[in-house]
């Protein structure tokens, strides 16, 4: 068993009355654990993170992880994916670790509803699972509804790519097909939505990727909103490295998908209609199905919660973290949700040995692709606020424009070490 | 040493419509608290994976004076706007606790 046994793991192990040897103490937890139980619901990073840092918290707290699917695909780095740079297994996940590592449960299957007065989860099996506090990470579910011509079954023409897996590999097989002088149309939807920079950086890798296939395409982005994430950064990098192959379509000047086709691979605006050879819809955004079904969302169509502990301000004992929260200015990304899980951690932590909840601290961080070997990132430190989480002055950054290519190559390393330390620390 | 590049620093009302909302100036988070948001870039507990610089295990002036450089000489990456968040008090809590995490098997 990997798992680091701290001085104060074993003072709160004491104090919640654990039979405890050092050598077997993975069982010792199983007999000490029955009275403080803790369901998560949703193994993204936000809900896998805080399975594991709920057991370092306090391990005689018997956490259960509810997950869909038995493996999971990362988000980060499937742009990568997409122009062939690393195969989807590169990027999909189990949860073995969590549980051998940390000793939390693994429950795979789906989970349809929540008792709120009864603490109770049911599972589409008909299984209950009972909990003393809930947390809920589903992530996020599209609006299909606000985008005429857009629904599932369109998505498998036009896919979204949004959530990666099967989509991913739709969206690589259709660049791959798609004639060279075609045009891939990106239609971005207005905030928030998951990742802020996503969609340009899948902009930048796909105009690599055509530039070096199939030269004489164009990649159109029809954007809802009048600017983006570190916009300065992936302009300049853009007449860099790809001169006239982005084009870039404000809401303003009618960049607003209001309808799509996927017949005619056509997509509506205020401004009249584009066809793409290819045609990638990102759909509008809510939280997770679940949560409305559990009434944890407000009119926005995301889940309000407390800035210190993640609870729900609809809800008791039940605390949303990761995409589906309303996080203050923290974006919806595997970071932030990272970050998130752990100040959620904590708080259930304290709240179960009737501590008080102390102040959170946050880091978002985000690296963008521009190319492979081209990063940009965006970084800072939250803390709770007035209004609610926000960056502390100062503490913000962007990449810096005019930088060398030495610059933005040891950014895209940096990228890469991200990835693979966020990927452990929420997943083993 | 001189720093070779300047990370941009700006406040997030570029992106966004709103102010930002000054600290609570009472906000004292934890050392573990602090540390904690590290692991996304440099693993748990510090225990870095791939190129990533290891922080667990590593002497706490080391930790603060590397710290103390990012933020005073704007210098470093990402780790320049991040080291402006805190204090000197803050950035040695946080040198320390990495210090203090047990010498155990990784
Ligand atoms: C193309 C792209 C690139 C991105 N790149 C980055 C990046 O570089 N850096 C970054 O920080 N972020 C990035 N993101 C954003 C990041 O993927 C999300 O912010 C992150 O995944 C949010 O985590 P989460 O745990 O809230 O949700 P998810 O990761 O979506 O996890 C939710 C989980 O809950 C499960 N689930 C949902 N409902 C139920 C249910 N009822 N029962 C059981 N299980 C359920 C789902 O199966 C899923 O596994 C990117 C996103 C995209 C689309
Ligand atoms: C977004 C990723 C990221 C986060 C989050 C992050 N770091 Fe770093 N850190 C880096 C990178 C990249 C470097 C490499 C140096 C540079 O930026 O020039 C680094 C370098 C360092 C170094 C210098 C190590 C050496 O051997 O030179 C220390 C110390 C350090 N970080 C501590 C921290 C602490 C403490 C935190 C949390 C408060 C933290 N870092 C959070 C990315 C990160």
């Amino acid at each position: 068993m990997e798992r680091n046994f701290t001085r104060r793991d074993f003072l709160s192990m004491a104090a919640a009355g654990a039979a405890v040897s050092l050598g077997g103490f993975g069982r010792a937890f199983a007999q000490s654990t029955q009275d403080k139980r803790v369901v998560v619901i949703g193994g993204g990073f936000a809900g896998a993170a805080c399975a594991k840092y709920l057991r370092r918290a306090d391990p005689a707290i018997q956490v259960t992880l509810i997950e869909r699917q038995r493996n999971y695909v990362t988000c980060p780095s499937s742009n990568l994916v997409l122009i062939g740079q690393q195969p989807l297994s590169a990027i999909t996940l189990g949860y073995d670790k969590l549980r051998l590592n940390h000793g939390v449960k693994v429950v795979y299957g789906n989970a349809v509803s929540i008792d709120p007065s009864g603490r109770k989860v049911a599972l589409e099996s008909g299984e209950a699972l009972p909990y003393d506090r809930l947390v809920v990470a589903p992530g996020i579910d599209f609006k299909y509804a606000a985008l005429e011509g857009y629904s599932e079954q369109a998505a498998t023409v036009m896919p979204h790519a949004w959530k990666a897996g099967p989509q991913t590999e739709l969206l690589r097989r259709q660049l791959e097909q798609m004639p060279n002088g075609g045009t891939v149309i990106i239609t971005v939807p207005p905030a928030p939505f998951r990742c802020p920079p996503g969609p340009y950086e899948r902009a930048s890798l796909i105009a690599y990727y055509l530039k070096r296939n199939k030269p004489k395409s164009k990649v159109l982005i029809l954007d809802a909103n009048n600017g983006f994430a570190v916009q300065e950064g992936f302009m300049e990098a853009w007449q860099a490295l790809y001169p006239g192959m982005i084009e870039w379509v404000p809401g303003s000047k009618g960049g607003r998908a209001t309808k799509v086709d996927a017949k005619s691979l056509t997509v509506s605006t205020s401004a009249g209609q584009h066809r793409g050879n290819v045609v990638n819809v990102i759909p509008p955004q809510k939280a997770g199905d679940l949560a409305d079904k559990a009434g944890l969302t407000d009119e926005t169509g995301w889940c309000p919660v407390d800035a210190g502990s993640f609870e729900s301000t609809r809800q008791k004992d039940i605390h949303v973290i990761g995409d589906s929260s309303i996080a203050g200015k923290l974006p919806k990304s595997a970071a932030a949700a990272n970050a998130e899980a752990k100040v959620c951690a904590a708080a259930i932590a304290s709240l179960l040995a009737g501590r008080t909840v102390g102040d959170p601290s946050f880091i978002n961080a985000c690296y963008a692709l521009a190319s492979p070997t081209y990063g940009l990132s965006v970084a800072g430190v939250y803390e709770r606020t007035a209004g609610g989480i926000a960056p502390l002055p100062g503490a913000f950054g962007v990449s810096p424009l005019k930088e060398s290519a030495k610059y933005r190559a040891k950014e895209a390393q940096d990228a890469s070490g991200w990835y693979e330390n966020i990927v452990a620390d929420s997943f083993t | 040493m001189r720093p070779t590049t300047r990370f941009l620093l700006l406040c997030a009302c570029i992106f966004t419509p709103q102010f930002i909302y000054s600290t609570a100036a009472s906000a004292a988070p934890t050392a573990k608290m602090m540390a904690n948001t590290c692991a996304m870039c440099h693993g748990t507990d510090g225990k870095a994976m791939g190129k990533m610089e290891e922080l667990y295990g590593k002497p706490a002036n080391k930790i603060a004076d590397e710290l103390f450089e990012f933020k005073q000489e704007n210098k470093g990456r990402v780790m320049a706007p991040l080291m402006n968040a805190y204090t000197d008090e803050q950035i040695r809590m946080i040198a320390k606790y990495f210090e203090s995490l047990p010498s155990k098997k990784r």
